[in-house]
């Protein structure tokens, strides 16, 4: 029996939750529009908002718009394929996590491939439409270069949410309930960061950039492309860097999640 | 070579402590202090290819969390174990391989698919070629008669149907070792007969490994030659069932259906004593006319007894009856025995 690749492995397991979510049908239906309504009714707010004040911290409805719209896609990032990460404190709750470890596939790999994100592909059509829409409006002024940071700054914040969502994966293993610590990281994230984040004033701004790191999500590649760097109360380098805390915030989270792993519990008989 | 090998074997849960006093609730939310349980205390066992052992305790024993350790599950607190050679908590995946798992509490199949789309995403992952996949599927499915229900969702089956459902699951890919905790749990006496035959079957033919948790002497006697007994997570006994018998309840029953209403009690026969009826543990048809005497075969042969025994009663009908394993096994539990 040889090894199979990763990517077979999550095809394999995805496809299988694909077709137990499809058991359902009026399920699908709903979770699919919940989806783009949750997230839909977020831009509407900031739309009213700017419509009534005009500028946030300093920053134009187009800029706003723009770093919002990054949000959203680097959610959706997130949130399609690792949506399901949010299960893992009820699987590791009831004893369900056993049956990830007694199969010859990465336990990670078997989480986030738990349900398929059905809900989450609402997300993604909005992330995307609003990054097309959004980034064409933005004062931007587009070359193959922009565009390639853009999107490993989606990447980028894509896999900071991911790796502060497997950060608490890691934590339900010793804390039992992580629940309202995922909630939360999910408000607070959808709150906060499709915003300039600079408005909140200098130390919470740090406090973004360090203990809850979401300006990396799309705040600080934003003021790249839009040229104002100069906002930010950070070296530019640093600034210019950003897309790479998904990677270093993902590998720190995974690594919590590992190291965690063998104190697993297993409830139940 | 032992397949299994199990030495030292230590596991302790720690837990919040239960505090004493006064708001004890209130004040345990700010407490540190943990209770520490050790639920598996220094286990020793070593089982070799082709055995199905019986690993047996009283509820909360350890059972279950030993076999946890053994399925990569959990990971020791301290001491080895070694399954095929490799470490399951170190090695999980890889031992993933070698070894089948079925606990009856807790089932392994996708709960919203027909069960025939559980066994082919095994069999993916398992990377099991079609046609081995189709010929076991099909061998099961005759063996375990399945073809009934295998496009029903695995959440309207019956336990019964689920529990052969999970038993393929864990045999799909051919393990040399199957862990099986408690698979006959809350059956009826038919599927239970079916999968303990099966199990039988799968031990003798294939030469599979099994270890088997279980509460139901029945399954034991049926299944096992071997049992390791455990109680607070030591291990009581490790041994042959026929010798556990021999060397913890060494005697039999001679049960006496007496002709007459009023007889006079108790002769004294040798190497008999008188016991209470309910010791045979069985129902008897006239409780009033029934004497049970206890001996010892070393002591007196059958044939001898029955002699002594109808020269002072009256026997309607007389039967031999050998003390039941569960009697012997709470006796263990009980502690009366160590």
């Amino acid at each position: 029996m040889a090894e199979q690749t990763w990517l077979r492995q999550y095809v394999i397991l995805e496809r299988a939750a694909l077709r137990a979510q499809l058991q359902y049908r009026v399920n699908f239906w709903t979770t699919l529009m919940g989806g783009v309504a949750y997230q839909g009714t977020q831009l509407l707010f900031l739309g009213v908002l700017l419509g009534k004040f005009g500028l946030i911290g300093g920053w134009g409805f187009s800029e706003v718009a723009f770093v919002f719209a990054m949000r959203l896609a680097s959610h959706a990032l997130y949130v399609v394929p690792f949506g399901s990460l949010r299960l893992t404190d009820e699987m590791v709750r009831d004893g369900e996590f056993d049956r990830v470890l007694l199969r010859p596939v990465n336990p990670f790999l078997q989480l986030v491939t738990r349900m398929f994100p059905l809900m989450s592909l609402g997300d993604a059509l909005l992330g995307l439409g609003a990054l097309v829409i959004f980034g064409l409006q933005a004062p931007v002024d587009w070359t193959p270069a922009k565009i390639g940071y853009l999107i490993l700054a989606v990447i980028g914040g894509g896999l900071v949410e991911t790796g502060i969502q497997t950060f608490f994966c890691g934590l339900s293993f010793v804390a039992t309930s992580t629940f309202s610590l995922r909630i939360f990281a999910d408000t607070s994230i959808t709150q906060f960061s499709g915003y300039p984040l600079t408005m909140f004033g200098r130390a919470t701004f740090y406090a973004f950039c360090t203990l809850f790191p979401m300006a990396f999500i799309s705040f600080l590649p934003a003021t790249v492309l839009l040229g104002r760097t100069s906002d930010v109360p950070l070296p530019t380098l640093l600034t210019t860097l950003s897309p790479l805390a998904g990677t270093v915030v993902f590998v720190l989270g995974y690594t919590f999640f590992t190291k965690m792993m063998p104190r697993y519990t297993s409830p139940g008989s | 070579m032992a397949v299994i090998e199990a030495a030292e074997l230590v596991k302790e849960f720690s837990r919040p402590a239960v505090l004493e006093g006064r708001l004890p609730r209130l004040r345990a939310l700010f407490s540190t202090k943990r209770d520490i349980t050790r639920a598996v205390n220094g286990v020793n066992f070593e089982v070799e290819p082709g055995e199905l052992v019986g690993y047996l305790g009283p509820n909360g024993a350890g059972k279950s969390t030993t076999i946890k350790m053994l399925t990569g599950i959990l990971t020791p607190t301290s001491g080895v174990c070694r399954v095929a050679g490799l470490e399951p908590s170190r090695d999980r995946a890889r031992n993933a391989r070698n070894i089948g798992v079925v606990f009856g509490q807790r089932t392994q199949l996708w709960y919203d698919l027909p069960l025939r789309d559980s066994f082919e995403v095994l069999a993916d992952l398992y990377n099991l070629d079609r046609t081995t996949y189709r010929n076991r599927v099909g061998l099961f499915t005759e063996l375990l008669d399945l073809s009934d229900f295998l496009d029903t969702p695995v959440r309207s089956l019956s336990l019964g149907q689920r529990m052969r459902g999970d038993l393929v699951a864990a045999m799909l890919h051919e393990p040399s070792i199957l862990f099986l905790d408690e698979p006959t749990v809350g059956l009826d006496v038919v599927a239970k007969a079916r999968l303990t035959e099966f199990i039988a079957e799968t031990n003798r033919s294939a030469g599979t490994t099994v270890v088997l948790t279980t509460h139901d002497m029945e399954d034991v006697e049926r299944l096992c030659q071997r049992i390791i007994v455990i109680d607070s997570g030591t291990v009581l006994y490790d041994g042959d069932l026929s010798r556990l018998k021999e060397r913890f309840m060494p005697y039999r029953f001679l049960v006496l259906t007496l002709a007459e209403r009023s007889i006079r009690r108790v002769a004294d026969i040798p190497f008999a004593t008188e016991v209470e009826t309910s010791a045979v543990g069985t129902v008897l048809p006239y409780p009033d006319r029934s004497v049970v005497l206890r001996f010892d075969p070393r002591e007196i042969t059958t044939p001898e007894l029955i002699a002594r025994v109808s020269q002072v009663y009256q026997v309607d009908e007389l039967s031999i009856v050998d003390p039941r394993l569960t009697d012997v096994i709470s006796k263990l539990y009980d502690g009366l025995l160590t």
